[in-house]
């Protein structure tokens, strides 16, 4: 992506803010070029036609993971709370969808926003005691909650099915179609994929995503310039649950059950990994963290065992090689309307 | 820019005052029942040798340290143990001794930091980008150059604050509070580790502040700037307030000479 025409020298910001649009139509907050973005648009969409049944299934569990990874991205991304209990709300998500589905007879496209919903106050419950703790201690104590989040709903029987989870969640129906195979939920998933894209974008580019970048950066400069820190957290917690919540309902009806086993720790520590290896803060960063860890270990399935090995070398060599992730993050960019302002001799 | 701290401003009126002020960390009591207040549009310094308590009184007036005892009143505003955003919102901007810029943002992005108290789309409206959240962000960007100029800083507006020359870093973090539009600006040691040269840039760029109706009150060592450019000092020592008043009437004050050089000992 070229540069944009940038203004630099203290000698012309007086044109530079005489050349500001009064109402920017865009400050220059590109995701990408447009052309690009059609073209890989046109792909997604055409693919899965000529693709396998096996390869559908991969994107599938690829584009879960852009969704939650891109919810948790807003946590650790761009707020900088380092949240390892992040599988709770996935867990909420799937058993909350599943028993309302089963038990209540409610239809999956009722049970996302309530379970998108029902994530959010519950990573506000969660959030509000805990969000005081800063760095280490929070990710401490939100692996604690995390656990016993999945240790309640092994243990609720009554209520969850205990170890043997809900059961026998029928499949989906939307205009007539019944949610059969993979494809179905292909293009299910790219949909709230770009959604999510496309409303944390926004965010991240404003007022509030500022701020919660202000938090991660300094703490207390950020509340001294003004920054409400825990309402700011507040609404990054609730906010990046409410996509796992989303994610999870998506999860049950897809696999037909609920089980305790789906939400370990290992799937917070997996998603987290995901935003580390494709760059933390950065969007494009991660949907290309979700691809690289969900689709590296199917190509490496003949090795069997081995590519666990394989995998963790692969893991160690990108940190130590590529430490900022596969696409970093980018900061703000300043373009100006046509014509920009040329460079001008420093007064 | 400045119409939010000139408003009520009329010479001599008095903008903070500050009443027995007491914080204590455990047995120890760092800054004890001092009393002082602020003119408008003047330029306070407060001295005092290391671990009199100078930092202490900063945390104290922008909330991140509680007083045990004291109030604070910012013009009408009663401020005292406001938690440090609210104390933003009703005019006090602050830079630290030791510098902490967003290291990860760009100049454009700190200078930003400011106006995130005068500014207010919430989650909805930067979701949708509404008419009025896009002009608010156009603004938000034309005060923050406007006060990267009041600092004269010469850098990329897209550089990173962490690639700045150390001076540039100081200048940025003054801009930063400038474009909170305070009434009162609390600088903590800004010339530290500066050189001649931009001790003096530094200097103008206070007195321009000033200038645009901003009281402004700073801690600093470099005892030529403080008697060069204050029109009232504070000395402090161990916590006490023990001299106030014009730079020539301090500077011969016995009590200070005593703080800062230790009794005569020819007086025995």
């Amino acid at each position: 992506m070229p540069r944009h025409p940038l203004v630099s020298k203290y000698a012309s910001l007086a044109a530079v803010r005489d050349r500001l649009p009064r109402r920017p139509a865009a400050l220059g907050f590109e995701l990408a070029d447009r052309r690009v973005l059609a073209v890989l648009a046109v792909a997604l969409l055409l693919w899965p036609f000529f693709g396998s049944n096996y390869w559908i299934n991969v994107a599938v569990v690829v584009l879960s993971y852009v969704v939650l990874a891109l919810g948790l991205n807003v946590v650790i991304g761009f707020a900088g709370l380092l949240d390892l209990g992040y599988a709770a709300f996935y867990a909420v998500g799937a058993y909350l969808s599943a028993i309302l589905i089963t038990t209540y007879g409610w239809n999956l496209w009722i049970c996302l926003p309530v379970s998108a919903s029902a994530a959010a106050v519950f990573g506000v419950l969660i959030g509000y005691p805990t969000l005081r703790l800063r760095g280490d201690y929070l990710a401490i104590v939100t692996i604690g909650f995390g656990e016993i989040t999945r240790i309640t709903i092994n243990n609720l029987t009554g209520v969850t099915g205990g170890p043997n989870g809900v059961v026998g969640i029928p499949r989906p129906e939307l205009l007539g179609v019944t949610f059969a195979g993979p494809i179905h939920f292909y293009y299910l998933l790219l949909a709230l994929a770009v959604v999510a894209v496309f409303l944390t974008n926004r965010l991240a580019h404003s007022r509030v995503g500022r701020a919660w970048t202000y938090l991660r950066e300094d703490h207390v400069a950020a509340e001294v310039m003004g920054v409400n820190a825990q309402r700011f957290k507040l609404l990054a917690f609730g906010f990046g649950a409410s996509w796992a919540g989303l994610a999870g309902a998506i999860f049950s009806s897809r696999i037909g059950i609920a089980a305790p086993e789906s939400f370990t720790f290992f799937e917070s520590i997996l998603i987290v990994v995901i935003i580390v290896i494709g760059g933390m803060g950065s969007i494009p960063g991660v949907i290309a963290g979700a691809v690289a860890m969900i689709i590296v270990p199917e190509i490496l399935r003949p090795l069997l065992t081995y590519r666990f090995l394989i995998f963790g070398i692969v893991l160690i060599l990108v940190m130590r090689f590529r430490p900022e992730g596969f696409i970093p993050a980018r900061r703000l960019r300043v373009r100006l309307p046509a014509g920009g302002v040329g460079p001008e001799a420093d007064a | 820019m400045n119409a939010v701290a000139v408003a009520d401003a009329a010479p001599d009126q008095e903008l903070l005052q500050v009443s027995d002020l007491t914080c204590r960390f455990g047995g120890l009591t760092a800054v004890e029942g001092l009393t002082f207040s602020l003119r408008v549009s003047e330029i306070t310094s407060l001295i005092g040798p290391n671990g009199a308590g100078k930092t202490t009184v900063f945390n104290a007036l922008t909330g991140i340290v509680r007083p045990v005892r004291g109030r604070v009143t910012l013009g009408e505003t009663q401020i005292t143990g406001r938690p440090p955003h609210a104390v933003t919102y009703a005019g006090i901007a602050r830079t630290f001794q030791n510098i902490r810029l967003f290291s990860e943002m760009t100049v454009l992005e700190n200078a930003m930091a400011g106006q995130h108290c005068r500014s207010r789309a919430g989650f909805v409206e930067s979701i949708l980008r509404t008419r009025r959240q896009q002009a608010e962000e156009a603004a938000v960007i034309r005060e923050a150059i406007e006060a990267l100029r009041l600092v004269e800083l010469r850098a990329d507006l897209d550089q990173m604050a962490w690639t700045l020359a150390y001076g540039e870093k100081r200048r940025l973090e003054i801009a930063r509070a400038v474009a909170s539009h305070p009434r009162l600006l609390l600088l903590d040691e800004p010339a530290a580790g500066m050189n001649r040269q931009e001790t003096k840039t530094l200097m103008e760029v206070i007195r321009r502040v000033r200038d645009t109706g901003v009281t402004i009150l700073l801690i600093e060592h470099q005892m030529r700037l403080v008697m060069d450019i204050s029109d009232t000092v504070l000395v402090m020592d161990q916590g006490r307030l023990i001299s106030a008043g014009p730079p020539a009437v301090v500077q011969r004050d016995p009590l200070v000479i005593n703080a800062y050089l230790g009794p005569d000992l020819d007086d025995g």
